[in-house]
């Protein structure tokens, strides 16, 4: 005994304040506040206590504005605090500091959300695979929301900038408060029976403006979620603020950040499609001047034995067409398409180009047996003696053949009938 | 107006693959130009229609107009 160390008061309070301490850190304590006094200097003394046992406490003044610390204390609150234990040497008391105080409703609020959401994240209901993709271009979309909240209005006006081809369905249904569950329940069924009854909705938007979490809790229901879950149509959950996170968000289909961001998910914008449009107008106009061109090649080849493959009344009706179109296009569309019209008359160029006519003014003529309307593209029908016309460019030219000449094959000469 | 989309995009697409005889070839063309000038005025023109959707005592369901104001 003798042996034992000998410490000062002041030593043995410092000692067991820093052995308190590091034994225990930071933690959360649940408790109720009692003897609650206010310092002048600002900080807060009381006392926490549960059933059988307390505990003195204290919150020194928060130093800064708006950090969970700054919620005001009142004697018999159930609280959750932050902070750690430790010892206030000149009195040897033993006390709590608190760095942080919220209300034990939230702190537990908070907990059945994160209880809910692993037991829903752990039976599937948020597995990539299930989720559905949106339609690129909607025509009909579900609105689940209050018909008189922000959410509705921001969804509307953004649609109508961007997209207005987009109908609106609204289902109506309370957002917060007791009853709202159940009616955002029934009002995903009447969707789903509008769905399967009426007529086909392209996705379904569910959600409300911000405001605190207790008015975003109904959104944290587990009947609600799983009826989403169910839900065939694309689901787009929007609750609250980007900030905001709630259980439907994790099971909807997408979750957008805000209703206004829901609505530019769905509505594709006006300007982009316009582009889209003009771009697919312009590959459609270089497709078809692709193959008037290789048509056109292929024709002057087939020049080559003076004989065009397209009859002059069909080349005519087809530049014909061509010119039509083309008017009705620069006439419907105006500027945007006017490359496009200047692509077409060029088509039309082409296809007049085709004319047998012109190879005929170029010294290429057409020879036909008399009295045939089809011009001749073998000699083996013409008999030696046959009567046979030559169409020029400026006139006709009849004549008797005295002599054909016909090959017999690439490299064996040639077979010759003579009068 | 989705499949209006498509059609345009698939005539491009058909347009560009094969080649086509001359006749099929203008009468895609002339399809598609219409499609776009169709597509384009919808655009113009539509204006967004928003209705309610509501359950009556026997569980039928109709539409009435919404009002924003």
């Amino acid at each position: 005994m003798l042996n034992e160390p000998v410490y000062t008061v002041s030593e043995i309070n410092r000692r067991a304040k820093e052995a308190l301490e590091q034994q225990f850190g930071s933690f959360w304590i649940e408790g109720e506040i009692s003897n609650l006094k206010i310092a002048p200097s600002g900080h807060a003394y009381f006392t926490l206590k549960d059933n059988q046992a307390e505990i003195s406490a204290v919150r020194f003044r928060p130093r800064t504005r708006g950090f969970g610390a700054t919620s005001a204390l009142a004697d018999g609150d159930q609280v959750l605090a932050f902070g750690r234990l430790s010892i206030y040497e000149p009195r040897g008391r033993y006390q709590f500091i608190a760095s942080m105080i919220q209300p034990a409703g939230q702190g537990l609020l908070q907990l059945a959300f994160e209880k809910l959401k692993a037991k829903l994240e752990s039976e599937g209901l948020f597995d990539p695979e299930h989720k559905q993709p949106l339609p690129s271009v909607p025509r009909r979309v579900a609105l689940i929301t209050s018909a008189t909240g922000a959410a509705i209005r921001d969804i509307v006006s953004v649609v109508e900038r961007r997209f207005p081809l987009i109908e609106l369905l609204l289902f109506p249904s309370s957002v917060q408060g007791e009853a709202a569950a159940q009616e955002l329940i029934d009002a995903v069924q009447r969707a789903i029976r509008y769905h399967t009854e009426i007529d086909p909705l392209d996705a379904l938007i569910i959600g409300r403006g911000g405001g605190s979490a207790e008015d975003l809790a109904v959104f944290n229901n587990e009947a609600l979620a799983r009826a989403l879950y169910a839900c065939s149509i694309p689901v787009i959950s929007a609750v609250g603020h980007e900030i905001d996170f709630t259980i439907s968000d994790f099971v909807a289909d997408v979750r957008a950040p805000t209703p206004s961001a829901a609505a530019e998910l769905i509505a594709p914008d006006q300007a982009e499609l316009s582009a889209w449009i003009l771009q697919c107008s312009r590959r459609i106009g270089r497709a078809a001047t692709a193959a008037f061109r290789h048509r056109w090649q292929s024709l002057k080849h087939a020049v080559r034995p003076s004989v065009l493959r397209l009859p002059g009344d069909r080349v005519q009706l087809l530049a014909q067409r061509l010119d039509l179109t083309t008017a009705s296009l620069a006439h419907r569309i105006g500027g945007a398409f006017h490359l496009r019209s200047r692509r077409l008359e060029r088509f039309s160029e082409i296809v007049r180009l085709s004319d047998p006519s012109l190879p005929l003014r170029r010294g290429y003529s057409m020879t036909y047996i008399e009295g045939e309307a089809t011009p001749l593209t073998e000699v083996s029908r013409v008999p030696v003696e046959a009567r046979i016309r030559t169409v020029l460019s400026t006139g006709e030219i009849l004549s008797t053949v005295e002599e054909v000449t016909r090959p017999i094959g690439p490299n064996h000469g040639s077979s010759v009938e003579k009068a | 107006m989705d499949q209006a989309l498509k059609r345009l995009e698939d005539i491009a697409s058909k347009l560009e693959a094969a080649d086509l005889p001359l006749e099929e070839t203008l009468t895609l063309f002339e399809e598609g130009v219409e499609l776009a000038a169709a597509v384009k005025t919808q655009l113009e023109q539509a204006k967004t229609r928003i209705k309610t959707v509501v359950e009556n005592a026997s569980g039928l369901l109709s539409l009435e107009d919404f009002d924003l104001s």
